[in-house]
Parts: structure tokens; sequence; C-alpha cells
């Protein structure tokens, strides 16, 4: 092993040490800005008027303090997923020559892809709990499908219910949802003439709308956070919907030599 | 009594990890080949990821702490070690395979008798 090998990473390294010890010691006094003290504090605490009903403060600035940002960021990916499948969508499916996977990527696949689809539910339903969220989740999905494709043939899919136009309409289901909910909160106080703004979660000051934020009967007690469960999922659904189907085609473009030559 | 060696097994396995860890990366620069920084990252992935998973189970199940935070914690630990121990093998299985049969890098070895049987058949 030559010199140069051993003492370039030396060097990085205690460049990095160096940097992130002279930057603790700008800063030696260890607080929090008045801004991060305020969500730390205001979210997760059930008796402020400011409250959000969430355990994970992420998915709850996320979501209610920024929920009008998020649903944009939505919107674009669902436009460009659009785009990318009105440029893709015409290929012609015949005359594909695969290659099957050895037995034991088969096998291993096949017993692997519930179990991701069951985590990614997890992640994704228990995301105002712990944290996760339903980009998070729809993103550990997507593994599953994936795996699938390249174990299998992007043709396997089908087998398991998968349509591109089912999905297609899952995804623009799943925006919808998150700009109903969104939007609810003007519908109700046009109706009834009380004060509400946009992406409203819980009933502020001044602000009489409201979604349920926590089910408590006596035999069992659950935390809603509101509106957070809901966009939850609607993002949930849209985000492995759209993955999905990039990842579809870009497979079946693999399948037909495009991409690899 | 059975609390602690329990606690101390899992910490043991812990310590495994980490050795074995140290081990992997240390062989992932010093081997020259494809196949044989293959075996060392596996050594890594199997002993680093698998052993101290288990060890986790084990000591969380030796604290002193309520039934339902032992359940939780031992159960996801054990479903991740499963997890890892099914697909880091066939993860590995089909990077040298595909490697080998594309001709990406060509082992280093004195006998190829799968190269003869493959180039023979004249299958794939």
């Amino acid at each position: 092993m030559r010199r140069a090998e051993v003492l370039i990473p030396f060097a990085i390294g205690l460049g990095l040490f160096a940097l992130t010890y002279s930057l603790g010691l700008l800063n030696p006094v260890r607080e929090l800005t008045s801004l991060a003290r305020t969500y730390l504090t205001i979210i997760p605490d059930k008796t402020s008027t400011y409250t959000s009903m969430s355990f994970e403060v992420v998915t709850a600035v996320i979501w209610d303090q920024r929920g009008f940002d998020t649903f944009f960021e939505t919107s674009v990916l669902f436009l460009a997923i659009i785009a990318s499948l009105s440029l893709i969508s015409k290929t012609e499916l015949r005359n594909i020559f695969y290659y099957p996977s050895t037995p034991i990527v088969r096998l291993v696949s096949r017993v692997l892809a519930p179990v991701i689809i069951i985590v990614s539910l997890s992640v994704a339903i228990h995301g105002h709990v712990t944290p996760g969220g339903g980009f998070q989740g729809g993103s550990v999905f997507v593994v599953a499908p994936l795996i699938i494709m390249l174990a299998f043939s992007s043709q396997r899919l089908g087998t398991h219910g998968f349509r591109s136009e089912r999905f297609l309409l899952l995804r623009a289901l799943g925006v919808s949802i998150i700009g109903l909910a969104g939007l609810l909160p003007i519908l109700y106080s046009n109706a009834l003439s009380v004060n509400a703004y946009l992406f409203q979660n819980l009933s502020k000051p001044g602000s009489g709308f409201s979604y349920p934020a926590l089910i408590d009967t006596p035999l069992f007690k659950m935390l809603l956070s509101g509106s957070l469960i809901i966009y939850n999922i609607a993002e949930y659904l849209a985000v492995l919907t759209g993955f999905t189907i990039a990842l579809y085609y870009l497979t079946i473009e693999f399948e037909k030599g495009g991409v690899g030559g | 009594m059975i609390d602690t060696i329990l606690f101390y097994l899992g910490i043991g396995l812990l310590f495994i990890g980490g050795v074995m860890d140290i081990i992997a990366s240390i062989g992932f620069f010093k081997f020259k080949d494809f196949y044989t920084r293959l075996h060392a990252a596996t050594v890594g992935a199997i002993g680093g990821g698998f052993y101290p998973l288990l060890g986790v189970a084990l000591a969380v199940m030796g604290l002193d702490v309520d039934l339902w935070f032992k359940a939780v914690f031992s159960g996801v630990s054990l479903i991740t070690a499963a997890i890892i121990a099914l697909g880091v093998p066939a993860g590995s299985h089909i990077l040298a395979r595909s490697v080998y049969r594309s001709r990406e890098v060509e082992p280093t070895v004195i006998a190829d008798r799968l190269r003869e049987d493959l180039e023979g058949g004249g299958s794939n």
C-alpha cells in the first residue's frame, strides 16, 4: 500500500475533525434558537392553544405549519410523473426477451416483498407518532415492486393487480384528497360563517375549525392529530403510485435494451 | 440471574459485530480482486449487521423494563436481523453471478471449470 493511500484519508479525517471542533468552539453556549424552542415545546404540548397534538414535530411542521408548501411539492412530483409518462407511454411491449433470475433471488424477493409493504404501511400510518410519514413510507414501498421486477420481469407485476392506469387513478386520488382536506376549512367557514384558513388543522384563537385530534372511547384511545393522519395516508398513496409507475416504465425500457445499450 | 446472562450475551454479540465490521473494512481495502472484496463486504453485512441486532434483542430482554418495551424492541430487532440474513446472501450471490457471466471481472484462478462448462454447453 502506498503512503498516499493512507495519508490522504487521514488528512481528510483530521480536517473534518478540526472543522467540527472549531465550529463547536464558535458557539460554546449550546442553546436552541427561539423558533426551534417554540416549535419543540408547543407542538407536542396538549394544553397549549397552538398545539398540533402530535409527538412527531417534523411531520407536524410539514403538514400543519407549512402544509400549503408541501401540497405544491406533491403537485410538482405529480406533474413530473404525468409529463414523463406522456413521453414514454407509446412503447410497444412485444418482443421483449428476458433472462429470468436465479431461484435464490426469486425466492428471497417473493418472501421479502410483503414484509417491505407492511413496514412501509407502518411507517406511513404511524407517521404522526414516530419518525416517518407519507413520503418516507411511500419511498419504502417502492422497493417491493422494484425487487419483484428485477427478479422476475416487469410483466410479473400484472399478476399482483398492477395496471398503470389504475395506479395513475390512485395517484390522482391521493393528490385530490390532500387538496380537498386543505380546502375543507374554507368550505366549512363559508357554510357556517366562522373563521378558518387554508390547510388549517386544529382550532386556533379566532379560528373555529378543527379536525378530530383524539378519539377517546372507554374501550380504546386513538391519536389522530387532526388532519396529519389524512395527509400522511394520502401522500403515501400518491408517492407509492407515482414512483411505482416511473420505475415500471424505466424497467420496460431497460428490458428492451434502451438504457443499457 | 438469567437477565444478567442475557444482557452480557447481548453485549458480547454487539462487541463481536464491531470487531467483524473492522475486519471487513480492513479486508475491503486490502483485497485486490472483486470477488474477494465482495466476500469482505458480506462479512461486514452479516457479521456487522446480523449479530449486533441479535445482541440488541437479547440485551433488551435482560433489561429491567416493561414487558411491552421488551417485546417491541426485541421483536423489531429480530425481524430486521431475519431480513438481513435473507437479503444479504441473495444480493451478494446475484452480484457475483452477474459480474462473472458478463465477464466484467475475470477471477484470478488456475482452473475455471464453470467457464469451460458454460462455453462448452453453449447455453447463456
